[in-house]
């Protein structure tokens, strides 16, 4: 199948790295996947915290047991909103029913990761990039923040970048295969269910692939028709709205992982990214346009985190390039070449160990842990807390967190938003009281992190005010975590 | 023929007097106006206790107890090792006054060698290493113990090597100079992106690109990130991209990053070396084409943008917008000797360029004196001095000192006790809080919010020093009444101490 989509690909031309052509590389390469991204579970397993970085993965976790119970669930029971059904919650409540929720937590995202590497390894070789190339591309792909963030944890759009690299690698070899083509469209149905963004994203980059195949564009629309028709029948006569997700303005935190951004690039792969991409351009003039539709990807890709996702493993292939270029390059300085390598690759090394750490310190440990399943214990009701801890209160306490890392799919969010910030910031009971009677809630959880970002770690505001009023009982107190419970008129 | 060689050698040797003579001159007067003020800088005192740290210890104080009670300082700490190394030789006080005194007057020398490589006319590059030792600018920030004393010559030394890259032994000097910048301040940005500047004009106008010229920058590009990446990283985490403005209190940013104007331009780097400067950057563009020039062109530009848009201090950006405007007009003054030289009246050259000089010390003299009038920044006064050292000798070694911003770093070295706030910023959480607090803790009336934001930031004494009475025009505190204040210490300056009371 490869020797035939080859004679329809124009190689792209650049010079051959010294390194031999082997599988014994994709092999490294796939072993150094692995490595990676279990070593973030290894470590918070070792350092006896909860396997996963906080986040998404503790909401879909949360579904998927909800799911394994009861497969037709129609409402999510905490949050008490309808819930849209999703394909990878079903994926994983299938695995609950094999696979203890740890085992789930391990096997899932490094499973899903590996999958996708390799996938996009045969991707790289039919698209004509060289074996080594394409199996260099796999090392960059395992330092990539990006890469790292999304199977270290059980994400939707790990899931997702999974799913459309697997669907674009069917279509490009089901060239008259009908059963592949078939099971293309499923997949395809299976995506546009999952993340629109993501399917809007593979269908661009289908179409890209066949124009750069010189591939009729006919195999691109046929597989993704029974999606588009699904998506309309659903987002007309079902509760199913279809939403583009990922979208936000440009800011740097959001863009590069050195400033904390979840999806984000690393700086030094950013600058091989251009460099790889300048020679690519200067050395290709038949495929300028393709090139020029890879940057605009990029530079879409700072707007959009879906887009980041699939763009941190296109920038690999101009990185492979970059150092390929700079190892190969006649230098007229032989210890300012062996300077600049090591420079790159230590450059890498950093990164990963960087990315690595963030994942590996990232809340919640222990204590947190321990603190809500005390509140678990405790009677029903709504917990005040940080935003982006919404979702681990959910899981561990079973409770209805204010906030959430979805709240901001309703309607009311602002609102909720804005009284949520006078409500931390305010030391008066009689202002706090009607914020906490207009959304019932009943505990406030504060972490040690919420005392520094939101109070500077001085006891003011809604810190003060609990400390301070009778209204407010305390529940839990250990290693700066504090649960209260607003009961107004009680004290114990 | 040997007289000929003679005669070479004893005009080689003239022209190194002429450039020695310049040097001791910068050199002298800036010793002069260093040695005329008393005691040191409120900066300097940062330098003093790194430099006493280096030679106690041998390493720099990267985890310091009494800066904002508590904080981890990141640095490059070139600078302070060579404060260090000089300390074992003479006196540390005179240290901090000479060395980076010395350092700024070897300006003179670099744009000199930079000037003749660019114009091969010693007389052009004379007259640009007189204007780079005396350009207004370089006075204004006469801070007795500046980093950019040490990394101005080397940054503008590092592009004398790099066009000089072709020739031997030239490419091992770049890369010591390239370590040792990295380990002095992280402003290799500026000519980083200058050299980026510079490859981009020389591939607009289809020149030629120096293979060993883009192997340095591009060694110097990956060095210079990832460096300062391993370093700054915390710094990143924590500020985003608000860390290029070093974490500066909003109230204090607009004193640091000033708007540019015209006439702050002239009166910093002055009147001849702009327009000569201007009218060098007009021939290298539409007459010659000269590659050592587009390199301080592109230089001047990035420095005049970075200024602009406030990326950079504004006494810095204009300090390399000045020493890169001189080392043009060295191109525009060559041009203009040469062009008279070829007339019938060739000796009006040796005029042309005595009127220059002439001219420029008349034009620069003015805005020069004013500005050591103007601009300086008192020193701590004795008073004050001796009120830190009452308290080193009367209170506990763990007490909090509540000063001025400015003075954070006097508290620390004279008192050695902690101080809430100085003048490094980065890596330090609600920055602007603090501040704001500081300033409220001179100024507020109301006993009960003064108690309660000293109780937050564990105060045990406040020192109202002479500089601090006349900012907030106080004779004392308003709301420190016996019960919870009790005055310590009162001459030139007062010290409080905090009772600890409780208020409701």
């Amino acid at each position: 199948m490869t020797s035939k989509n080859d004679d329809l690909i124009e190689k792209i031309p650049f010079k051959r790295s010294r390194g031999k052509p082997g599988f014994k590389l994709l092999i490294l390469s796939l072993s150094l996947i692995v490595f990676v991204l279990s070593l973030v579970l290894v470590v918070r397993l070792v350092q006896h915290k909860p396997l996963l970085p906080a986040g998404e993965s503790y909401y879909n976790l949360r579904l998927a047991q909800e799911l394994k119970e009861n497969p037709l669930l129609i409402e999510d029971p905490i949050q008490n909103t309808p819930y849209q059904p999703n394909p990878y919650h079903y994926l994983l409540a299938l695995l609950l029913l094999m696979l203890s929720p740890s085992l789930v937590s391990i096997i899932t995202p490094i499973l899903l990761g590996l999958i996708s590497a390799i996938i996009f390894f045969k991707l790289l070789t039919l698209l004509g990039i060289r074996y080594e190339d394409a199996a260099y591309s796999l090392i960059i792909l395992a330092v990539s923040p990006a890469f790292i963030n999304l199977f270290t944890g059980l994400y939707l759009y790990g899931f997702v970048l999974f799913l459309s690299l697997l669907i674009i690698f069917l279509v490009i070899i089901s060239k008259k295969s009908k059963y592949t083509l078939a099971l293309s469209s499923l997949l395809l149905l299976v995506l546009t269910l999952t993340s629109l963004t993501g399917f809007i994203i593979t269908l661009v980059f289908l179409l890209i692939i066949c124009l750069a195949l010189k591939r009729k564009v006919r195999t691109v629309i046929m597989p993704s028709f029974p999606s588009i028709i699904a998506l309309a029948f659903l987002a007309f006569f079902s509760i199913y709205k279809p939403v583009l997700l990922g979208f936000h303005s440009f800011e740097f935190r959001n863009i590069l992982s050195v400033l904390g951004a979840d999806l984000g690039y690393d700086l030094f792969l950013i600058l091989l990214f251009f460099a790889g991409f300048i020679i690519v351009w200067s050395k290709n003039d038949e495929k300028r346009l393709l090139q020029l539709v890879v940057l605009i990807f990029f530079v879409i890709s700072f707007f959009n985190t879906v887009a980041r996702a699939y763009s941190s493993l296109v920038i690999t292939f101009y990185c492979v390039t970059a150092i390929t270029y700079f190892y190969n390059r006649k230098w007229e300085l032989e210890i300012i070449r062996t300077g600049t390598l090591l420079l790159i690759l230590s450059s890498l090394v950093f990164s990963l160990t960087s990315q690595v750490n963030l994942l590996i310190d990232a809340q919640p440990d222990k204590e947190i842990e321990n603190s809500l399943l005390f509140l678990k214990k405790l009677g029903a009701g709504i917990v005040l807390s940080a935003e982006d801890t919404g979702f681990v209160i959910e899981f561990y306490s079973g409770k209805q967190a204010l906030l959430d890392q979805n709240s901001f799919l309703n309607l009311n969010y602002n609102e909720a938003k804005n009284d949520t910030v006078r409500l931390f910031l305010t030391p008066r009971l009689s202002e706090a009281e009607p914020i906490l009677g207009k959304y019932n809630i009943r505990y406030i959880f504060i972490t040690p992190e919420m005392k520094q970002e939101i109070w500077s770690d001085r006891q003011e505001g809604l810190w003060f005010l609990v400390e301070n009023s009778d209204s407010f009982v305390r529940k839990y107190e250990y290693a700066s975590i504090e649960l209260w419970e607003y009961a107004p008129g009680r004290r114990t | 023929m040997k007289n000929t060689k003679t005669s070479k050698e004893h005009k080689i040797a003239k022209e190194h007097i002429i450039l020695a003579i310049i040097f001791a001159l910068v050199l002298a007067m800036r010793l002069f106006m260093v040695f005329s003020e008393k005691g040191l800088d409120y900066e300097a005192y940062n330098v003093l206790r790194q430099v006493e740290h280096i030679k106690e210890t041998g390493t720099p104080l990267f985890k310091d107890a009494l800066s904002y009670s508590g904080r981890t300082f990141v640095f490059p700490p070139l600078f302070y090792y060579l404060l260090a190394g000089f300390s074992f030789f003479m006196p540390l006080e005179l240290v901090i006054k000479i060395i980076p005194n010395l350092a700024f007057a070897s300006l003179v020398i670099a744009v000199y060698l930079i000037a003749k490589h660019l114009t091969k006319n010693k007389t052009a590059s004379l007259i640009a290493a007189f204007f780079s030792g005396f350009v207004p600018i370089i006075f204004y920030s006469i801070n007795q113990a500046s980093v950019y004393s040490l990394s101005l010559p080397l940054i503008f030394f590092l592009s004398y090597t790099f066009l000089r890259i072709e020739e031997k032994g030239f490419a091992t000097m770049s890369i010591v100079l390239i370590i040792l910048l990295l380990l002095t301040h992280s402003s290799v940005f500026i000519l980083l992106i200058s050299f980026i500047i510079y490859f981009i004009i020389l591939t607009l106008e289809k020149q030629d690109i120096n293979k060993k010229e883009l192997e340095i920058a591009l060694f110097l590009f990956f060095l210079t990130v990832w460096f300062n990446l391993l370093l700054y990283k915390k710094a990143f985490l924590l500020h985003g991209i608000k860390f290029i403005w070093q974490n500066i209190p909003a109230p204090l940013l607009s004193s640091y990053f000033e708007d540019i104007t015209f006439l702050g331009v002239i009166s910093a780097i002055g009147v001849l070396p702009l327009l000569l400067g201007v009218y060098a950057i007009y021939h290298v563009f539409f007459k010659t084409k000269n590659q050592a020039a587009t390199l301080y062109l592109g230089f001047a530009f990035i420095s005049f943008i970075m200024l602009w848009f406030k990326f950079i201090p504004f006494k810095v950006g204009l300090l390399f917008l000045s020493i890169n405007l001189i080392i043009l007009s060295a191109y525009g003054i060559k041009t203009i000797l040469v062009t008279i030289s070829k007339t019938k009246t060739p000796w009006l050259s040796n005029v042309i360029a005595l009127s220059l000089v002439v001219l420029f010390t008349l034009t620069s003299i003015v805005p020069f004196v004013l500005s050591t009038k103007t601009d300086a920044t008192p020193n701590p006064s004795d008073d004050d001095i001796n009120a830190l050292q009452w308290i080193r000798n009367n209170t506990a070694e763990r007490v909090v000192v509540l000063g001025r911003v400015e003075e954070g770093f006097l508290i620390n070295y004279a008192s050695e006790r902690r101080n809430v706030a100085d003048q490094n910023f980065l890596l330090i959480n609600n920055i602007d809080q603090r501040y704001e607090d500081i300033g409220l803790l001179f100024t507020l009336r109301l006993k009960s919010e003064a108690v309660r934001l000293m109780n937050d930031y564990k105060i045990n004494y406040i020192l109202l020093s002479n500089q601090t009475m006349k900012e907030y025009s106080i004779t004392g505190l308003f709301y420190a009444d016996p019960d919870c204040f009790d005055v310590v210490y009162r001459k030139e300056a007062i010290v409080y101490r905090f009772l600890r009371c409780d208020v409701e």
